[in-house]
């Protein structure tokens, strides 16, 4: 049996996180899930530092990432990992409100392999939830470990 | 007769001092001598008359007048050129007549003779004369007084000269000459007050390119202005598509998963009360696409190229096709000019008419929907006819405003955000959106492109350019 990897979610809204959750759980994908409510403490995560400074090692499989969090956003943190030598092959999809042209260009231009717009309908959004999180946890393979 | 009486006593007093004292002789030189004298003096005077009257015919045919007066003005003498001049009667002897008369103005006279007593003569002196018929006439006399060996003044000698079509073409020069000076005067003037309009007109260029300045700094400032609040209006529409959906987003997820997990628990009612909150919570999210779209829509740039319309309509109906339930629809399409546009706008117009022409005829059996176009000098016209519901023509200047409906949402579903969309497109274009329709009659829509590649923004600034 494969290894149960981490899914880091970021986002600062409790609703969504609970929505998400909520998705995530009908496909048995929720207690793999780590929640952080800004681009801050995504760093630290991937950082080791802060509350996470003792987390068990390894990096999640996916990072879902809003792009409107307060004090550093996703596009923040997305410039960050990808300027950073050993977390720039982190796999990151951007979890968005809404499909704001600018953003979408400049999230590309930064090399994101994903930008999903959260659907309005929740049977869409499940679904939506539903395809990322098995493709990301379960159908996609990693980076080799040394590069990360 | 003197000389005879001489000759005869000499020849007596010969005799006698022949007789007397000297032989024939003498007498005979004597003779000689008286003969010599006598003959000598006879040639003298002769000349001497012949002199005389040569001098008279020179005065009498002199190119100029002359005359001689008496101290008190009576005519002694005068040739033919002074009759001439004063018109006299050249027949008749005029000598004896009194020379006021040819004065204009008699006191003159006497300035002129005490003129003439102070100085013997007089030069070039201008008389106002006139002639014995009265015509006045200008004169330029010069004379002389004449005096005895007592060096008495016994008369005076003159010359005249008619002046009178000289001074009448000096008159006329000087009237040419103050008419001259009047043309130039009235001239200059009007030079003088066209170099002060020049002036004025300068001054006022200057100032209207002081204005120009100002005004390109406050349009430099609008425009500062308008950059500034385009991108607030950015920040709000992104705003706006960010945050409103999220708790849209929310409260469907949440009625939802209440459905899912309490549907068997809740009554009749309550289920209902949570179909509704679902189907607003989508008409919401339908709603601000579409006006996330209609903003961003009034914020794009054109982006112009050719395009054939045929092609475009032909797609938009084909996806039309597809998108929508079998119906009976019959269209019918006319070949499409190419035109200068936005192919992405465009084509937006054409969905949007072509949406409202599928919703409108839905409650119809057999639908008909015919493209076409017209043109005149300078637009194309398109239009989009329809046998569905139409509407009333009072309520038309309301089908282009954002969110105005002219049907409810029970009778067609709608945002009221289509037409305005074209309506901003259109306008765009720089052309006109227009509609007519008669209830249950059917709706025709009409846009118009322009027919030429430039739009009146380009124009102005290749004019200013060419100023340049």
């Amino acid at each position: 049996m494969k290894e149960l990897k981490s899914i880091l979610l970021a986002e600062d809204n409790p609703q969504d996180v609970e929505l998400t959750l909520e998705a995530l759980k009908e496909h048995q994908l929720a207690n793999q899930v780590v929640v952080v409510n800004d681009g801050v403490e995504v760093m630290e995560y991937l950082n080791y530092e802060g509350q996470f400074k003792d987390r068990k090692k390894g990096n999640p499989v996916v990072l879902l990432l809003d792009v409107k969090m307060p004090r550093m956003s996703g596009i923040e943190v997305l410039e960050a990992i990808r300027s950073n030598d050993t977390l720039k092959m982190l796999p990151i999809v951007m979890l968005t409100s809404s499909r704001q042209e600018p953003d979408l260009k400049k999230c590309y231009a930064l090399g994101v392999n994903a930008y999903v717009v959260k659907p309005v309908n929740f049977k869409d959004f499940l679904e939506a939830v539903k395809y990322i999180g098995v493709f990301w946890a379960m159908l996609n393979e990693l980076p080799p470990m040394d590069t990360m | 007769m003197i000389d005879a009486l001489v000759v005869s006593l000499l020849l007596l007093v010969g005799i006698r001092l022949m007789a007397i004292c000297f032989a024939g002789i003498s007498i005979v030189v004597l003779i000689a001598i008286i003969f010599f004298f006598h003959r000598k003096y006879n040639i003298s005077t002769r000349s001497l008359k012949k002199s005389e009257e040569e001098y008279r015919g020179m005065i009498k045919n002199l190119m100029e007048g002359f005359n001689s007066v008496s101290i008190d003005g009576i005519l002694l003498d005068y040739n033919k050129e002074f009759a001439r001049i004063f018109n006299l009667d050249p027949e008749m002897d005029h000598r004896g007549i009194h020379l006021s008369q040819f004065w204009q103005n008699p006191i003159d006279r006497e300035a002129y003779l005490n003129e003439l007593f102070k100085c013997g003569a007089i030069r070039h002196y201008e008389i106002n004369a006139k002639t014995t018929t009265g015509d006045s006439m200008s004169v330029l006399a010069s004379a002389r007084l004449i005096r005895d060996e007592q060096n008495k003044p016994i008369r005076i000698e003159g010359c005249y000269l008619d002046i009178t079509g000289i001074r009448q073409s000096t008159s006329e020069l000087n009237e040419l000459k103050t008419k001259l000076e009047i043309i130039v005067e009235k001239r200059t003037n009007e030079l003088r007050e066209k170099v002060e309009k020049l002036h004025k007109s300068e001054k006022a260029m200057l100032y209207m390119v002081e204005d120009l300045n100002n005004l390109t700094t406050e349009l430099q400032d609008e425009k500062r202005k308008l950059e500034l609040s385009n991108k607030e209006l950015e920040a709000f529409s992104y705003s706006v598509s960010h945050d409103l959906r999220a708790p849209l987003r929310h409260i469907n997820g949440y009625v939802e998963m209440l459905n899912e997990k309490y549907n068997l628990d809740l009554p009749q009612q309550a289920q209902h009360y949570l179909s509704v909150i679902t189907n607003a919570t989508k008409q919401m999210g339908i709603l601000i696409d579409e006006l996330l779209q209609f903003s961003r829509m009034g914020r794009q740039e054109l982006r112009k190229t050719q395009i054939d319309m045929n092609d475009l309509v032909d797609q938009v109906i084909e996806s039309a096709k597809q998108n929508i339930q079998p119906r009976d629809i019959a269209w019918t399409k006319q070949k499409l000019p190419r035109v200068f546009g936005d192919s992405t706008l465009l084509k937006q117009v054409w969905i949007n008419l072509l949406d409202n022409a599928v919703k409108y005829t839905s409650k119809n059996e057999k639908t008909k929907i015919e493209i076409g176009f017209t043109e005149n000098e300078t637009h194309f016209v398109f239009f989009i006819r329809d046998n569905g519901v139409g509407f009333d023509m009072r309520y038309a200047h309301k089908l282009f405003g954002v969110f105005q409906r002219l049907h409810s949402q029970a009778e067609f579903e709608g945002t009221g955000i289509g037409l305005a969309s074209v309506q901003r497109i259109i306008h765009k274009h720089n052309g006109q959106v227009w509609a007519e329709a008669s209830p249950d009659k059917g709706a025709t829509f009409f846009f118009s492109i322009p027919k030429t590649e430039r739009n009146d923004h380009e124009r102005v600034e290749i004019y200013i350019t060419g100023r340049r």
